[in-house]
């Protein structure tokens, strides 16, 4: 016989354990009546016909095993070794002991196994009064040709000795059962009654109803019959069916029967008793355990209940009864074979999967189980979400530059030593040096007056300036523009200077404008200064006047050229210049008679000849330059036509300017010293330039020698 | 200038003129806290001079005293610089710098417009028709110059011009083409020497730049040494005796 496979946990299991021995699961059930329909058992219904291969599949081993041995020895009686272990619990310490059993035994059950074989023989008659009947329920009628005996051989296996030897082994030898005076009335009279009304009581009804309609057969149907059933009759009516064939009663039935069935309720005690039987998880020690409850010498409840007199008052249900219909069979049926009806799942006996591929249930409720569906698809398979470190991945070089900088930090929050220089070194010798004899180039003429330096001769520029300014009538507007810065005041004061004294000899009227901040205040040293040095008698606003700043620079000098009164409508006095002779008369830039920048930033003269040159139309634009302005103010004066008619440039061309005039200004006072100290420059970048080229080919000419040598 | 006839203040100036040039010339034995003094005190003077000169020169004469004293019209087209002025100053806070974007968007667009517009009408248009009336003969007949140097002059001009125009073109071709052909493979050959001649030029150029910065650096130190002098030579007579 193959393997059985543990419903539970699905793993094989020989076929001889009723337990699994992985899981301890029951692997055959206990109860008897819960197969399929087709598989019932008809109780003592002769086998017919061979049950399907298919439905073999669906049988318990040890349903098969019974069926198979029934078929193959239709008239065996011996009890077979595949049993329910339940039964074979039962049987086999009555087979080991059976004078014991005797002797222990109580009346009442030595009663019994007396009345056994009497009901026996009238066992078989009764599903042949089913079978032929021809008013059988349908589940029934399914059940007859396949399941032929086995309910006979259930019986037949469990021997009246058994039974009571298995009782008289589990009560104790004190038991008030053996003690015929403690003995209840009821177990005497059963005791008394071997044969009569207790025997007869002694019997379910369906046995009792299997006596009665036994005799019942027709020579018809009996033809009908098949060959084992025909013997069968034929040995019963001839009386030499042996005893031990015929169907015997389980214990449990037989126990449920004779001590629970009450007069008013024949069936209730054997469906009360059947749970117990048909509970799937209950063990064997749980049986034995209440089967161990008799030798307490106390009887259960349910037990306790039963009266002799109850049993008593049992009569034969009247066959004819049950001949009526089988509806009315159906429902007289023994209490175990009621409960084998259909109604109830066939689920238990379906042939398990093979569920050995599939994965154990490790946690909750359902561990041990295999092949358990997950509750949810998603959450089963779900996976534990991964845990990802928060912790900062830094890599050396990660680290590396994160000192780096940290280092560059904390750098920038220390001060930094001042390195310590030689007081003496080779530049700073070459820089007081230089110094030095540009200083004393400049300083000899200034203290000692000579040598005296040649004046340098006029520009066309600068000639065309002074012809401008010499052109101009006695109060004539001229705006004079002071846009320097305080540091080039030497040279633009020097440059300047001529070219004011000259307007001042002319008796021009300035108006002064600045579009650099310290232009007014340049301004007014200036003309204080030339002022005093000219002998000129220059006051504000007399002669002049000093309308400031311009702020906003291009486009403060746009807005002046298009509109000076709005962009300047007062002085730094405070005054109104406009309303006064001669600005009276000026409404625009070009009404001024000359403009003259002075600046010393080519920007600033770019501004102006861009800005306001436009604006002066026909008007000259004179402008005195710084030195290093000139050759970006030079292409305005170039051009044709030009865009500044008059060009003073620098130191040399205010000395110029005043050689042209007759008068001796600044310019002249500088020139020698400033022709002195320029020699000496020439000298000092000529003498450098020899020392240096001297030094490289000097060097150059000691390593062709060495690569010589070498 | 006669140092005789100056009154208390301008001979304190004097006096206060050459310290400070003594402190600047110190920087000659390097840098020392005499010239960093002179230095600070220079830069803080100057900053201060304009705040003044902005407040007596523009903001007082030409902002709020027409808003006090001019007419209606006169008012009302100055509230116009007054919103705009006081939008500039919420620059000072962080949280309100936004308030004055505006104004500097205005500032700055009007400033730019105006340099273009100077730049193409006051120079470039200019300075293109300069270029080509280099060679107006009839200008050189007017003028009674001698013809060739004229004209040479003119062609001096014309190429210093051209070939500083030619240095400054920037075109740059693929890297592969720069590894066959060299570096020069930028600007053809033609270009190349053009801009070779244009460089010349502007190194004259920038010689005569330097030149004019050195000419103003030492008309400068000539005047402040004259004026040490001169000063020397006023207080000298009151510390010796004759």
């Amino acid at each position: 016989m193959a393997d059985v496979r543990c419903p539970m946990c699905g793993k094989p299991n020989p076929p001889e354990l009723g337990v699994c021995q992985f899981c301890q699961a029951r692997l055959k059930p206990i109860k008897g009546g819960s197969p399929p329909e087709s598989e019932l058992p008809a109780p003592s219904q002769p086998s017919t016909s061979k049950v399907a291969p298919a439905e073999d599949v669906a049988l318990p081993d040890w349903l098969q095993s019974l069926r198979q041995r029934q078929e193959s020895l239709p008239e065996a009686a011996e009890p077979q070794e595949e049993v329910p272990d339940w039964l074979s619990n039962l049987r086999a310490p009555a087979e080991e002991t059976p004078s014991a059993a005797d002797d222990a035994v109580p009346d009442w059950l030595s009663g019994m196994s007396v009345d056994t074989p009497s009901h026996a023989e009238a066992a078989p008659a009764e599903p042949e009064q089913v079978f032929f009947s021809g008013e059988e329920p349908d589940w029934l009628s399914k059940i007859s040709p396949s399941q032929p005996s086995e309910p006979t051989e259930i019986l037949a296996q469990v021997s009246p000795g058994e039974a009571e030897s298995n009782l008289a082994e589990t009560l104790p030898e004190e038991s008030p059962i053996q003690n015929e005076e403690e003995t209840p009335e009821w177990l005497k009279g059963l005791a008394e009654e071997p044969g009569g009304a207790a025997g007869q009581t002694g019997l379910t009804n369906w046995e009792q109803e299997g006596q009665l309609e036994a005799p019942g057969v027709s020579p018809e149907t009996q033809d009908e019959l098949p060959d084992w059933m025909a013997g069968i009759l034929a040995r019963q009516a001839t009386g030499t069916e042996p005893a031990h064939t015929r169907p015997e009663i389980p214990l449990a039935a037989l126990g449920a029967a004779a001590l629970t069935k009450s007069a008013g309720e024949p069936s209730a005690p054997v469906q009360e008793s059947q749970p117990k039987g048909v509970e799937p998880f209950s063990s064997k020690e749980g049986l034995l355990a209440e089967l161990g409850a008799l030798d307490t010498g106390e009887l259960p409840a349910w037990l306790a209940g039963i009266t002799p007199l109850e049993a008593e008052k049992q009569e034969p249900v009247p066959q004819a009864a049950h001949a009526e219909s089988g509806l009315a069979l159906s429902d007289e049926l023994p209490s175990w074979l009621e409960a084998m009806r259909p109604v109830e799942s066939a689920a238990v006996l379906v042939a398990m999967p093979d569920l050995s591929h599939e994965t154990i249930e490790s946690a909750g409720p359902l561990s041990g189980l295999r092949g358990v569906l997950p509750a949810e698809a998603g959450v089963a398979q779900g996976q534990k979400t991964p845990v990802y470190s928060i912790k900062l991945q830094v890599s050396e070089t990660n680290q590396a530059n994160a000192a780096l900088i940290e280092q560059m930090i904390k750098t920038e929050g220390q001060a930094r030593p001042i390195l310590r220089r030689s007081v003496i070194t080779t530049q700073r010798i070459l820089r007081i040096g230089i110094a030095v004899v540009l200083i004393l180039a400049v300083l000899w003429p200034l203290v000692t007056g000579g040598p005296q330096a040649s004046l340098p001769g006029f520009t066309p520029e600068t000639y065309a300036a002074n012809q401008l300014i010499e052109g101009l009538r006695a109060g004539a507007p001229v705006l004079l523009a002071f846009d320097y810065q305080p540091g080039l005041s030497g040279e633009m004061d020097a440059a300047a200077a001529g070219v004011i004294d000259h307007l001042m000899v002319k008796g021009a009227y300035l108006t002064v404008i600045s579009t650099a901040s310290t232009g007014p205040a340049q301004a007014e040293r200036l003309l204080a200064i030339v002022n005093q040095g000219g002998q000129h008698n220059f006051t504000s606003p007399d002669q002049y006047t000093d309308l400031g700043f311009i702020p906003g620079g291009p486009t403060g000098l746009l807005s002046f050229a298009q509109s000076p009164r709005q962009a300047m409508p007062l002085a730094l006095d405070g005054n109104s210049p406009w309303q006064a002779s001669p600005l009276q008369d000026v409404t625009a830039v070009k009404d001024f008679a000359l403009t003259i920048v002075i600046t010393d930033n080519p920007d600033d003269a770019r501004a102006w000849v861009e800005q306001v040159g436009p604006a002066l139309e026909n008007q000259p634009l004179t402008m005195v330059i710084s030195a290093q302005a000139e050759p970006m103010v030079r292409p305005y004066v170039e051009s044709n036509p030009p865009q500044i008619r008059g060009l003073v440039i620098g130191l040399s061309g205010g000395a110029s300017f005043e050689d042209l005039n007759g008068r001796k200004g600044f310019g002249q006072t500088y020139w020698n010293a400033f022709s002195l100290g320029l020699i000496a420059a020439v000298l000092l970048i000529l003498v450098g330039g020899l020392v240096t080229a001297g030094s490289a080919v000097w060097a150059r000419t000691k390593e062709t020698e060495g690569e010589k040598k070498a | 200038m006669n140092l005789a006839n100056l009154e208390l203040v301008d001979l304190v100036g004097v006096l206060l003129g050459f310290v400070f040039t003594l402190f600047i010339f110190s920087y000659i034995l390097g840098d020392n806290p005499l010239f960093r003094l002179a230095l600070y005190i220079f830069i803080g003077v100057a900053a201060g001079y304009a705040v003044v000169m902005a407040w007596y020169n523009v903001i007082w004469p030409q902002l709020l005293l027409p808003l006090v004293t001019g007419s209606t019209s006169e008012r009302l087209f100055l509230l116009f610089p007054l919103l705009l002025s006081g939008l500039l100053l919420m620059r000072i806070s962080p949280r309100l710098a936004g308030w004055g974007s505006p104004v500097i968007a205005y500032l700055v667009g009007v400033g730019v417009a105006t340099a273009i517009g100077g730049a193409v009408l006051g120079t470039l248009f200019p300075q293109v028709q300069a270029s080509i009336n280099l060679f107006d003969l009839n200008a050189a007949n007017q003028n009674g110059s001698n013809l060739l140097l004229y004209m040479m002059d003119a062609s001096v001009i014309l190429v210093a011009t051209i070939t500083s125009l030619i240095f400054f073109h920037f075109g740059v071709k693929s890297r592969s083409v720069q590894a066959a052909q060299g570096p020069s493979a930028n600007r053809g050959v033609v270009i190349e020497s053009l801009a070779w001649v244009g460089q010349i030029f502007i190194s004259i150029t920038f010689g005569a730049l330097f030149a004019g910065v050195y000419t103003a650096a030492l008309t400068a130190l000539v005047e402040r040494i004259y004026s040490l002098v001169n000063l020397v030579q006023f207080l000298l007579p009151m510390f010796i005796p004759k």
